[in-house]
């Protein structure tokens, strides 16, 4: 490979190449301590509210650049409902499920059709909520605890948003996990030259075999060492398997379906958009129901994991989702950003925020390192801008 | 929804949330377990104070450029109705 294919390649992953430093940078910091078993858990489990959000703010930003302000907050008044039906009134896991999913539908459909058929700016629709959900969540919990806070949640709830699948005692080699990361490095080299094969025989532009060797054994190679290592901690999360289902099927909704491109039409230019036949409505309605459904899947793994609902969740999540997506390459203006992107945007900024609570790092220093990174993603996206200018 | 608007408006978000970092870290300045000390808290204050607002400004300058951007092919439209 010569210098500039390497450049060019270095270019456009970018971010991939940033997070592999910012992890090799902690791995020094913490003496190999965040390359330990256990903060691969972890850092899946602390996280995972980043990947589920930033999925669904994913789509609202590729509808032109529209943000959820509302979901952190929300997260908060869900929890205090969640609590309420299981902790108070002793609902089963499934009946409460069903209901909290139920509020996510219908707080959708309400800022679904504010934003889309009213016409409300989504900032300001969403911010009534941010406003007003941590205020009622934290009534609710104030009315049904006396500490202002409600756990501990039922053990099948727990287990299922934060158990783990087949298992075992720490320590004792999981190997049904590590036999599903193996077959999941054997899918990942299996599509990657299935759809170069494919592109080829449409007449359309394919990497080289080189580079599809070296990519797909990249990505298998990492996929094998993250599952070596949750082998060696009692295996798969059930935490994992949520993010991976989120981001499975928004990766296909975004690259394979029809509705999928209306997104990123109608974020390139609605008129031309709604001109060319796209129902532009329905696609705004649907991004924001899309996401609130999405907020109360991240409820779930959030509250399991605290295993109590409390007035401070969801503090801030609204911002940690808008940067995943906005360091993940997602355009503020709309009209492009992928998947894959916003997971290496979440990915960075969990590896941050792991790596900041390994070392110990003073609360205020966490929030001045939040901020500078915030602040290199709005530079980076102002130059981008000009340089197309 | 116009996005060069939707752009500013989500700079105008980042920004409110670097100013809301000053504040945070203003609130905490009688933390007993705090490590950052007094000096380093003023800077890193009047960094994000300056960012924030020095990206407010920015945001508004480019609602108001969006702005004009949709005014002007609604003026052309009129001169052409006048022919």
């Amino acid at each position: 490979m010569d210098k500039k294919a390497i450049l060019a390649a270095l270019k456009k992953n970018a971010m991939l190449v940033v997070t592999v430093l910012v992890y090799l940078f902690f791995l020094i910091l913490t003496q190999g301590g965040i390359f330990s078993p256990s903060s691969f858990t972890e850092l899946i489990n602390q996280n995972a509210y980043v990947y589920i959000l930033g999925a669904g703010m994913l789509m609202c930003m590729l509808t032109g650049g529209n943000i959820d302000l509302s979901c952190g907050a929300f997260v908060c008044l869900l929890g205090a409902f969640g609590g309420v039906f299981m902790i108070v009134q002793g609902m089963g896991t499934g009946v409460s499920i069903l209901l909290l999913l139920l509020i996510g539908v219908l707080y959708g459909v309400i800022l679904g059709y504010l934003v889309a058929y009213v016409h409300i700016p989504p900032w300001i629709a969403t911010l009534a909520g941010y406003l007003a959900f941590r205020g009622w969540g934290t009534a609710i919990l104030s009315a049904n605890s006396k500490t202002g806070s409600l756990a501990p949640f039922p053990v099948d709830f727990q287990r299922l948003f934060y158990g783990r699948v087949f298992p075992t005692d720490k320590g004792v080699f999981n190997w049904p996990c590590f036999l599903f990361g193996l077959l999941a490095a054997c899918l990942i080299i299996f599509v990657v030259f299935t759809t170069r094969k494919n592109r080829l025989a449409k007449g359309y532009e394919a990497d080289s075999v080189k580079t599809s060797a070296l990519k797909s054994g990249l990505g298998s190679a990492a996929i094998i060492l993250v599952m070596t290592k949750l082998a060696m901690d009692g295996g798969i999360p059930t935490t994992l398997l949520w993010v991976a289902g989120v981001v499975l099927i928004y990766s296909f909704i975004t690259s394979k379906t029809t509705i999928g491109r209306h997104f990123y039409v109608v974020g390139g230019n609605m008129e031309a958009a709604r001109l060319s036949g796209v129902n532009t409505r329905r696609i705004m309605f649907l991004a924001y129901l899309n996401m609130a459904i999405l907020t109360a899947i991240a409820t779930f793994t959030v509250i399991a994991r605290s295993q109590s609902a409390y007035a401070d969740v969801g503090k801030n999540f609204e911002m940690d989702a808008i940067s995943a997506c906005v360091v993940g390459g997602v355009s503020a203006s709309g009209g492009a950003g992928t998947v894959l992107g916003m997971v290496i945007g979440a990915t960075l900024i969990g590896i941050i925020n792991l790596g900041m609570s390994l070392i110990s790092l003073d609360a205020n220093y966490q929030r001045v390192v939040k901020g500078f990174v915030l602040l290199a993603a709005v530079v980076f996206d102002i130059m981008s801008k000009k340089r197309a200018k | 929804m116009n996005n060069g608007k939707t752009r500013a408006s989500l700079l105008g978000v980042a920004a409110l949330y670097l100013l809301y970092i000053c504040y945070e870290l203003y609130q905490s300045r009688d933390d007993p377990n705090t490590t950052m000390t007094p000096a380093v808290r003023i800077i890193f204050i009047a960094l994000f104070v300056i960012a924030g607002i020095g990206l407010l400004i920015y945001a508004v300058r480019e609602w108001r450029r969006s702005r004009t951007d949709d005014d002007q092919p609604a003026a052309q439209d009129d001169k052409n109705s006048l022919k």
